[in-house]
């Protein structure tokens, strides 16, 4: 057996003249460049890449989207069994159905959202600070807000996706299934209260987490501070607000407790997608108890809307403020 | 044009100013920042990047002022810092080619440049590895890649050999070498070990607590003012040196038979003279060189 092989002759001036990575020589970098306003761009794009590699988040999208499941089924057998079923599990109206049951979902998945955040959120700085990362980013032509942009913005897109996503496919099934009750007709809103929604949680989430992983150098601790903050304030706030809630009902008034139900973080996020969706929720198949035809509103839109605003903007500042090539010792 | 200037430059951090009323023009080529911890050498280069701002007086870099043209100047310049630093959870390629990308190098552009730049820093085999797997050594290569991938044309390198082998640290002085002879980058290296900056600048500035102590070529601060000359003898002499002090001369050191002599400035032909000297004493020399100092001895000059 023999094999012929062509003789392989090197071109002039050796491989290198064909293969620029084997010559091992310096030279200068003449290329193009891109503008400097699209680089905080590159800095959240290496969170989306880094994340939507990790099995680890498909499965919490899918946690965060099982609720959307479980809501699409029940619009489904709600469009199988009549109105019994709608009165046991929306206790609304037929038009309404649709604004509530998604209302629902988000509330559902939001418990998710948090986790989602958490976990690209609470290293995304921290982790930077550990490695001495800012000395590399600051030094490039970069300016802070650039950085943090760019890191608030891969936090936001990443929860935006989770919350926008499966309620995008709940709206298509909505459409195709429903096309013929005028579902466009009755609720002409609802895809962008969706987004609307999907785009808050994100932006309180993504400030809240990227503001407190700002100031810690372990992705650790950040994470611990991010979850207590987040846990701590819904168990408080859900305590005082049970409490209040069962004396209303009590004394035969209507809670008043809707606004200290929302004094925490998640309390907030989903007040103000509650205002989005602006639904009113009846508490279902509670029979003749205490509760049973209690409606909950909306809390007040502006309070919500003001307390999201502040979350943001704090935890934007305190980043900012925290965000340096160097640590400045001024003791 | 001068690569940095600093100009009556005061840097507090809180209370404590570690650089007052500091003036400097480092010109091109490529330029060592001597001097002791804390002489005040990397708070001089974090101005020059805009991480620290001065409370008086004013620097520039490449002939912009850090205050106004902070952007322009890192677009320009690359930073090898001291500290461990890396992006992480990546292999060195990727964190490469994404620290190309923040200079605004087009995707494809600045993985190839990744590839180059890892060739050359001699970290090819290993720029599919995650770059905290890497040695310290292999750090200190990925710390001058990602410095150079953008093409700066200065380069500030703080304190480049820190934690390497003899053998790492002679590849890494060949390289700073390589860089800043003939590839028209600049170079500025802030040590405190001075083999290195005797090996890789051609011009030092040496500080002590927030001052210039000396500066100059490496040439010129080398050379001994009046007539210096090392002598070798064939066997030590004492009647030789007494009659090199009776002529009026000096001797500074001897150490077996090699002395270092200072003649009088008058003293037209150093080598004649102590030709003669040393028939006269019944010495015989075996070398006679022109005296020069170490960049130790200048070091220790300016610094006590």
């Amino acid at each position: 057996m023999s094999t012929s092989q062509a003789p392989t002759v090197d071109p002039p001036g050796g491989a290198s003249a064909v293969n620029p990575i084997a010559d091992l020589s310096y030279r200068h970098y003449d290329g193009p460049l891109r503008t400097r306003a699209v680089r905080w761009w590159i800095v959240a794009l290496l969170a989306i890449r880094g994340t939507i590699r990790k099995w680890w988040f498909w499965l919490l999208f899918l946690l965060a989207s099982s609720s959307y499941g479980f809501w699409g089924l029940m619009l489904f057998l709600e469009s199988r069994f009549g109105s019994d079923f709608r009165r046991m599990m929306f206790q609304t109206s037929q038009q309404d159905r649709f604004a509530t049951s998604f209302f629902q979902a988000y509330d559902g998945s939001l418990f998710w959202l948090m986790v989602i955040g958490l976990v690209v959120g609470a290293p995304s700085i921290a982790g930077d600070n550990r490695a001495h990362a800012l000395q590399v980013y600051l030094a490039k032509p970069i300016t802070k807000t650039d950085y943090l942009l760019g890191k608030w913005a891969g936090v936001f897109a990443l929860v935006f996706i989770s919350a926008f996503l499966p309620a995008l496919l709940l709206y298509c099934y909505c459409i195709l299934a429903f096309w013929s009750e005028g579902i466009v007709r009755h609720e002409p809103w609802l895809i962008f209260r969706i987004v609307a929604a999907s785009g808050a949680t994100a932006a309180g989430l993504a400030s809240l987490f990227v503001g407190i992983s700002a100031w810690c150098r372990s992705t650790m601790v950040s994470a611990a501070i991010s979850a207590g903050i987040y846990i701590a304030t819904s168990a408080i706030a859900g305590i005082l607000w049970g409490v209040l809630f069962f004396r209303a009902i009590q004394n035969g008034s209507m809670p008043l407790g809707s606004v200290i139900q929302h004094a925490s973080i998640s309390g907030v996020i989903k007040g103000v997608a509650w205002n989005i969706y602006g639904v009113a929720l009846s508490i279902p198949n509670m029979g003749q108890g205490p509760m049973s035809g209690v409606t909950l509103r909306a809390p007040n839109g502006w309070i919500m809307g003001t307390a999201l605003g502040v979350l943001i903007a704090v935890g934007l500042l305190a980043a900012r403020l925290r965000i340096r090539a160097v640590e400045v010792v001024t003791g | 044009m001068p690569i940095a200037t600093a100009s009556s430059l005061t840097v507090r951090y809180g209370p404590k100013t570690v650089l007052s009323d500091f003036s400097v023009v480092l010109p091109e080529g490529s330029v060592g920042l001597l001097g002791p911890n804390g002489a005040g050498k990397t708070t001089l280069l974090k101005t020059w990047l805009g991480f620290l701002s001065p409370v008086h007086g004013d620097a520039s870099v490449l002939g912009l002022d850090t205050r106004t043209a902070s952007l322009q100047i890192r677009q320009r310049i690359g930073l090898m810092p001291e500290l461990d630093c890396h992006i992480p959870g990546m292999n060195a390629v990727t964190y490469i080619a994404y620290v190309g990308e923040l200079c605004g190098m087009p995707g494809n552009h600045a993985l190839r440049r990744a590839h180059e730049v890892l060739e050359y820093c001699g970290l090819g085999e290993a720029r599919y590895r995650f770059v905290e797997t890497y040695s310290t050594g292999m750090k200190q290569r990925i710390k001058l890649a990602q410095a150079l991938v953008h093409g700066p044309r200065l380069l500030f390198l703080d304190e480049p050999t820190n934690g390497l082998d003899p053998e790492g640290r002679t590849e890494m002085l060949r390289l700073i070498r390589d860089i800043s002879h003939g590839k028209g980058i600049h170079v500025v290296v802030c040590s405190h070990l001075l083999p290195d900056v005797e090996q890789t600048c051609d011009r030092v500035v040496v500080m002590r607590d927030g001052r210039i102590a000396t500066e100059g070529s490496v040439e010129d601060l080398r050379k001994l003012a009046g007539v210096h000359v090392d002598v070798e003898l064939r066997e030590p002499s004492q009647a030789f040196l007494d009659l090199v002090a009776r002529e009026g001369g000096t001797v500074s050191s001897s150490i077996g038979s090699r002395c270092r002599v200072a003649l009088p400035s008058t003293t037209t032909d150093p080598t004649r003279a102590l030709l003669a000297m040393a028939q006269s004493t019944g010495a015989q020399i075996r070398a006679i060189r022109p005296a020069r100092r170490s960049l130790e001895d200048i070091f220790m000059e300016a610094v006590s």
